[in-house]
């Protein structure tokens, strides 16, 4: 039943209004990210649409035939300039933005109306690739309340209901939701990996190390408690500063992203000392082609080749879990070269890092050798106020300028790409490493557990042919715990950063850290209950509440029974509160008649109040005064309205017990 | 509560609740439009939410698949329990519309919003576009008109109440049954020209012709008298209903016949052509009776009568 929408919104203009809130709401976050063109073209055409709120629609121009396909044109073409793409996460994302603008312009039915609602809320979700912090949960419930009462607010056809009664039923509706919400949440059956392919940027949801590093990839990883790979030593275990675990080595950048090389060179050259470790490798499925090993790999398991920068990689994805055996040297040179390699290993994008490449240079003029440059880049690090957390800052234009002059806030990979730029603009060759450090070891396997939390990134840099690649861990100079005892410790470290005004005085200072560390413990448990709550997470919850073992049928199982208690625990309170007697008065001649039924002196649909009460007389002396004054107030609030008498009413039926005779 | 693809696609099949009383069991839900492709949205998000492994995504799914849940029973109850009365129309003349008041008893009951009731025909039939808010405990009156094509009677048939309250994703909907009918008078039409005059000078001369004939006095308000032969002013000076009675040649009285009118053999125009004549008499003032086969009433006058002449006509032929 299509409702003519267009007299929807003669009649009543501030339907739009609201519609244009929840799009703007829903797009917000995303206008921050997005190219400046994109934003400015969605407040244009919000702008251009609120001015012309109501016409007929074959008079728009902007929304005849030829507008909208120029427009579509503009935008798509746009898109593609901006992004180089369709597809994907971003570009995806920026089209949605516009098609919502878009379709706020031709609202002509009903239909319209709500495809632009749900635009609006594929907007909401796709935030979630982004950013899935706690603030982002406040705010989308904001967003959520004014779609529900935009919703309400079109559904209610005469447009009586005030503001204010609009959110908060849009408010009980979300309320009454929350247990269900919980429920599914807990016990919706949680899928062990993708459906299908992602795309490539897709970074957000992938939970597995990627061979490519951007701000915010790794500590993304740091939140699942997935297995990476196990490890079974033949001796003892080496100490966990040395457990470096070889990943994909990353040498350009275009200001945000770094990438592989993937040159083969079976040609690694290497001076080591003392004996290998050897050692076997699990690795789950990556769905990646290359292996990990401790640094530095001396040998490679069948069907692999190295790549000059020793990765040691696989002609095709790992789909199951693999085993291999490994030997290592932890005492190792990786000398020699050649110019075209440590070329590379100079490469800066340009237009970036301005600010950085600057202070690189600076170094360089200060300090006598490389290595000086290297211990002053670790000293930056140690004695500047840079802190080491998960959830940093958003980094919005210049990931390394931003990160090393302004928010000082990061995770391993900031660290990483901060310093081998810094490098770089010193003239020292320096390439990015991702892999894992650390891991945990089982006591009862007597193996290590290497998880996907502790993926980690570091620089190598090259220090001379006498020296060769040296690693080189920024994030150690940071956070020391990270390398020594691992990520756990590392982590929930406050990482408050106290404001100047409120350092001189001590006791607010303290207040200062303490909300700082309350609100990083909140997070720290959403971050584990709620983000982290995956296959592994869902399947020990399980076992806690007593159900091992649950499969998909049990998990589907309790489901229906949760959404079955959950409508009728709802019907009930609903339709209780409707049977409930709106007419107080009424409710208690009610009382009264039916005390006087348990009597024998039933009220006959014939009588009246007088009548029932005349006949309720006559075969009740005892009760005729009783009944006549209950009766006398009734009439008077029902017939007179004297609400004075109300309250006596009420004071009479209570003591009103009549007998049984 | 029913919510079944089949009687969506097959309204109407469902029991109706009775005229008179409450809407409780026989309400019918089911998604609108709208609301499929809502779920339809849900479960796009749902696969993206599991593809991507997102909490959060899965957080917002399962918060708006719950919502939807809810809104299911507010819709529902958005309906529940209201008692509909539907009330006999006044008569009505074929071609125009009968006009059935509606009286919605919400006593017990919350607010409701954005009701829609409607004559329910088939599956097409659409709302009003008229929609009524009831507040809580509110005696709601409102009406349906009713299409009168033909004479004889018409009745409001099943009518069907819905609510989409309050986000518009599910309907919800009632049928009313009611045995209420309202009478249709055949739609005046024909030769305005009144057939001849029976002249009399019987007893009856009550008759108000024309200003020119001389007034001859009065006489007591009998029912069945015209208001227009009342003389106001003596009723002003509160000495009773008289009747003014005049003097001449207007002692007419006219017997509308059957064979008198011109088209023989159709009967419907025969009625309709009868039914102009009469609405004629009436409206001149005349004494006016009605001869038609089955049925005949005397000379008269005034509202009741006239109402029994058309009544006659509306029903001829007719079992009831």
């Amino acid at each position: 039943m299509d409702y003519p929408v267009s007299r929807l919104l003669q009649r009543q203009p501030s339907a739009l209004l609201w519609l244009s809130a929840t799009t703007t709401l829903a797009a917000l976050p995303h206008l921050l990210r997005v190219p400046i063109w994109i934003a400015l073209f969605f407040v244009l055409l919000l702008f251009w649409r609120l001015s012309h709120p109501v016409r007929e629609s074959n008079t728009h121009i902007l929304v005849s035939l030829i507008g909208k396909s120029a427009l579509a044109i503009i935008i798509l073409g746009g898109v593609f300039a901006s992004y180089g793409t369709l597809m994907g996460r971003d570009a995806g994302v920026a089209l949605l933005i516009l098609l919502s603008v878009m379709k706020l312009l031709e609202i002509r039915s009903e239909r319209d109306y709500y495809i632009t609602i749900y635009i609006g809320m594929l907007l909401i979700l796709t935030n979630f690739l982004y950013t899935q912090t706690l603030p982002t949960a406040f705010y989308t419930v904001i967003t959520l309340l004014v779609f529900l009462a935009t919703l309400a607010g079109f559904n209610d056809r005469n447009h009586r209901l005030t503001v204010e009664r609009r959110l908060r039923l849009a408010g009980g509706l979300l309320l009454q939701a929350l247990p269900l919400v919980l429920i599914l949440f807990l016990f919706f059956p949680r899928a062990s990996g993708p459906l299908w392919g992602l795309p490539e940027d897709a970074r957000g949801g992938v939970s597995g190390l990627d061979d490519e590093m951007t701000p915010g990839s790794l500590s993304r990883l740091s939140l699942s408690d997935e297995v990476a790979f196990r490890v079974e030593f033949d001796g003892a275990i080496p100490d966990r500063d040395k457990l470096y675990w070889r990943g994909p080595v990353l040498w350009y950048t275009d200001g945000f992203k770094w990438v592989p090389d993937r040159m083969r060179d079976p040609s690694v050259r290497m001076d080591v000392a003392g004996d290998p470790v050897s050692y076997t490798v699990i690795l789950e499925p990556t769905r990646k082609k290359w292996l990990f090993a401790l640094e530095m790999p001396a040998g490679k398991p069948d069907d692999t080749f190295f790549t000059h920068d020793v990765q040691i990689r696989r002609r095709d994805e790992i789909q199951k879990r693999i085993r291999y055996e490994m030997d290592s040297h932890l005492d190792y040179r990786l000398i020699s070269d050649s110019e075209e390699n440590l070329e590379r290993a100079l490469q800066l994008p340009r237009n970036y890092h301005d600010q950085a490449i600057e202070l690189g240079r600076r170094w360089r003029e200060e300090a006598g050798t490389d290595n000086d440059v290297v211990q002053k880049a670790l000293t930056y690090f140690r004695e500047q106020e840079f802190h080491y957390t998960l959830t940093p800052q958003q980094l919005i234009n210049d990931p390394v300028d931003e990160f090393l002059f302004q928010t000082r806030q990061g995770f391993c990979e900031h660290y990483t790409a901060a310093f081998i730029v810094l490098m770089r603009a010193a003239g020292i060759p320096a390439r990015a490493v991702m892999g894992y450090q650390g891991g945990r070891v089982n006591p009862m396997g007597d193996y290590l557990i290497v998880r996907q939390r502790d993926a980690h990134a570091w620089a190598e840099v090259w220090l001379g042919d006498e020296r060769g690649w040296v690693r080189v861990d920024p994030t150690a100079a940071v956070s020391p715990t990270r390398v020594d005892t691992g990520i756990d410790e590392a982590l929930p470290e406050s990482v408050v950063d106290v404001p100047l005004v409120l350092r001189n005085n001590s006791l607010a200072r303290e207040v200062w850290r303490q909300l700082g560390n309350t609100w990083d413990a909140i997070n720290n448990r959403w971050n584990q209950w709620v983000l982290g709550y995956d296959r592994t997470r869902q399947s020990r919850f399980l076992d806690n509440i007593g159900l091992k073992n649950a499969d998909y049928g049990d998990l589907i199982l309790i489901l229906t029974a949760a959404v079955v208690l959950f409508f009728i625990i709802m019907a009930f309170r609903l339709f209780r509160i409707s049977r409930r007697e709106t007419d107080a008065a009424k409710h208690w001649y009610r009382k009264f008649q039916q005390r006087l039924a348990r009597c024998g002196i039933r009220p006959g649909s014939y009588e009246g109040p007088r009548d029932y009460a005349a006949r309720a007389a006559r075969h009740r002396h005892d009760l005729a005064e009783d009944i006549q004054s209950i009766t006398d107030n009734y009439v008077a609030v029902r017939y007179a309205g004297k609400q004075d008498s109300l309250e006596r009413l009420k004071r009479l039926v209570k003591q009103f017990r009549p007998a049984k005779q | 509560m029913t919510a079944s693809f089949v009687l969506e696609r097959y309204p109407g099949w469902g029991p109706a609740t009775r005229e008179g009383t409450a809407v409780r069991r026989r309400i019918y839900i089911f998604p609108t439009r709208q609301g499929l492709l809502f779920s339809f949205l849900l479960i796009v998000m749902l696969i993206g939410a599991i593809n991507y492994s997102n909490s959060m995504a899965y957080l917002l799914v399962f918060t708006l698949a719950s919502v939807f849940t809810a809104a299911m029973l507010y819709t529902f109850r958005n309906l529940r329990g209201l008692v509909i009365g539907i009330h006999p129309a006044q008569p009505v003349f074929a071609g125009r519309e009968a006009v059935f008041p509606i009286l919605i008893d919400n006593r017990d009951g919350d607010e409701r919003i954005s009701l829609d009731i409607h004559p329910y025909r088939n599956r097409k039939s659409r709302g009003r576009g008229h929609y009524m808010d009831i507040a809580a405990g509110e005696l709601h009156r409102d009406s349906v008109n009713i299409p009168a094509p033909a004479r004889g009677y018409v009745r409001p048939g099943r009518l069907r109440i819905t609510s989409t309250w309050p986000l518009g994703l599910f309907r919800a909907w009632s049928y009313i049954d009611s045995d209420t009918a309202a009478l249709v008078y055949p739609a005046p039409a024909g030769n305005p020209a009144l057939p001849p005059f029976t002249e009399d000078a019987s007893e009856y001369q009550s008759g108000s012709l024309s200003g020119t004939d001389d007034f001859s006095g009065y006489r007591q308000y009998r029912a069945g008298d015209s208001i227009r032969s009342i003389d106001w002013k003596v009723l002003a000076r509160e000495q009773g209903v008289l009747i003014k009675r005049f003097s001449g040649s207007g002692m007419r009285r006219l017997i509308l016949h059957w064979d008198q009118a011109p088209l023989t053999g159709d009967t419907e125009r025969i009625l309709s052509q009868l039914c102009l004549w009469l609405l004629e008499a009436e409206q001149a003032g005349y004494q006016y009776g009605l001869v038609i086969p089955g049925f005949e009433l005397p000379v008269g006058h005034g509202e009741a009568h006239r109402h029994h002449c058309l009544k006659a006509l509306a029903t001829h032929g007719l079992s009831r």
